[in-house]
């Protein structure tokens, strides 16, 4: 059908109702479509600060259990000075106490300047270096069960932790004293007093 | 002869065919193939085709509205099950992120990382699991003693160590082999794939026989017996007598008097106890 066939005014009509459905339709969709991509765009968004959010929710959630689980050990590791500064004086005040309350006939100390220990078997420490002061302890004993008392003593009221290394026992006689200040047993002893801190040497500050 | 009637009735004529002539039959078939248009020009019949343009208009319109209706509110309701989405997840990452400021403040009051501490408090572990005095060695000692109540000690050396060869008395912990060791009982390098402990306590000590009678046989003997004695105990892992009151090898030269009665009657043991990891 050629265009000069065509009479207008019978088709103008359906084609003006046409061209309007087209457009409303392209419109609608359009919209529509935009308004999906829109939301899609937004909810991607916010899905993504959604999981950074809760991932780094969930790793301070982890380090918050750690921190449960561990951190009242390690303030009483502090209070204790396996972890910090170490106690020394405590150590000095236990030995006496603990020789009285033993009735030790003799005990004389010495310890050393603290240093790097290297306790030879595996221990990861991290951040953290192992220092040890050597203490040398002799001991006059009336038997060998004063030494176990000694040791349980320290164990209980020392502020540190200590391990022995090396030990020395003599007889002093060939014959067995029965009087409680009697010395039977001579021992010398090494004794490791174990102390936690910071590699780089920086302080455990606790507030 | 063929029954007009019946064929009327086979090709689907309705009415009974009364006549015996075909007239109806031929022009009900004329009528039911649509005949080209043979006659009329483009002119006359443009009408006919505007009406079905308009058809067309009518039927693509609908077709049309219908799309888009039906496309633009799967696009609508999509868009707004996203928009529903997105505001849970809004409210869920604003509450975590409340919550997770909360408990950075307080981590980031703590003197050192949270990991730090695990490996802190770990370490104590670790260090606790090695931590030795020589009480267990001294009890293993006795216990041994309680049967051979002539052995006297008058020194013991002990140490902890992780090799069990380990030098007593200071020196290069891997010079093992001790001078003057005897070798009667076998006194052993210990190897130390062969061996479940992690940790050593190492003991050796001098003893001697009380009211020893010169009876150096029956000496070895019970000396051998004391250290069989000790081997049989819990967590023993070697027990090497290392001088014996008596140097009988052939390589050591050996002398004394046969009228003196009673001799010397010194040796010394050495005890390798081992700790196991009980975690």
């Amino acid at each position: 059908m050629k265009r000069d066939d065509l009479d207008w005014s019978v088709i103008k009509p359906h084609s003006i109702i046409f061209a309007l459905v087209l457009l409303l339709s392209a419109g609608l969709i359009f919209g529509s479509w935009t308004f999906k991509e829109d939301m899609l765009h937004e909810y991607k968004r916010n899905k993504a600060r959604f999981t950074s959010i809760s991932q780094k929710y969930l790793a301070v959630d982890e380090d918050e259990q750690i921190i449960r689980q561990y951190y009242p050990e390690f303030i009483a590791l502090y209070k204790k000075g396996i972890v910090g500064r170490e106690h020394r004086l405590n150590w000095i005040e236990t030995l006496r106490a603990s020789s009285e309350r033993i009735k030790l006939p003799g005990l004389t100390y010495g310890v050393s300047p603290q240093e790097k220990y290297d306790p030879g078997f595996n221990i990861n420490l991290g951040k953290f270096a192992l220092f040890s002061s050597t203490m040398k302890l002799n001991i006059s004993m009336l038997h060998e069960g004063d030494l176990s008392r000694l040791i349980k003593d320290l164990n209980e009221h020392a502020e540190g932790m200590f391990t022995i290394t090396e030990c020395t026992f003599k007889r002093s006689g060939k014959t067995f004293i029965e009087r409680r200040d009697a010395t039977n047993i001579r021992a010398d002893c090494e004794l490791q007093w174990l102390n936690i801190r910071m590699a780089d040497g920086s302080e455990i500050k606790l507030s | 002869m063929l029954d007009v009637d019946a064929l009327a009735k086979k090709c689907g004529i309705v009415d009974q065919v009364r006549t015996p002539f075909s007239d109806k039959y031929f022009a009900y078939q004329l009528l039911k193939n649509k005949s080209k248009n043979c006659y009329a020009t483009r002119k006359e019949t443009r009408y006919y085709q505007m009406r079905q343009i308009n058809k067309f208009l009518r039927v693509a319109s609908l077709v049309m509205m219908l799309s888009g209706v039906v496309w633009g509110g799967l696009n609508v309701l999509e868009g707004f099950v996203y928009r529903q989405q997105l505001r849970a997840d809004d409210q869920k990452a604003d509450f975590y992120n409340a919550r997770y400021e909360v408990a950075q403040e307080r981590i980031s009051a703590l003197p050192i990382d949270p990991a730090d501490l695990k490996v802190v408090v770990e370490s104590k572990d670790v260090l606790n699991t090695y931590k030795t005095d020589p009480v267990d060695m001294f009890k293993l000692i006795s216990r041994g003693l309680d049967t051979f109540s002539d052995i006297q000690i008058s020194q013991i050396q002990w140490a902890a160590n992780i090799n069990p060869n380990y030098k007593l008395g200071g020196g290069p912990s891997n010079s093992t082999i001790e001078d003057g060791v005897q070798n009667v009982l076998g006194f052993s390098n210990i190897s130390d794939t062969e061996t479940g402990y992690i940790y050593y306590q190492i003991a050796q000590f001098n003893a001697y026989l009380e009211n020893f009678d010169g009876d150096y046989r029956r000496a070895l003997n019970t000396i051998d017996k004391f250290a069989e004695s000790l081997r049989q105990q819990d967590s023993v892992h070697d027990v090497s007598v290392v001088t014996l009151p008596l140097d009988i090898r052939s390589e050591a030269s050996l002398q004394g008097s046969a009228k003196e009665s009673v001799g010397k009657s010194n040796f010394s043991v050495r005890v390798v106890l081992g700790l196991k990891d009980e975690a």
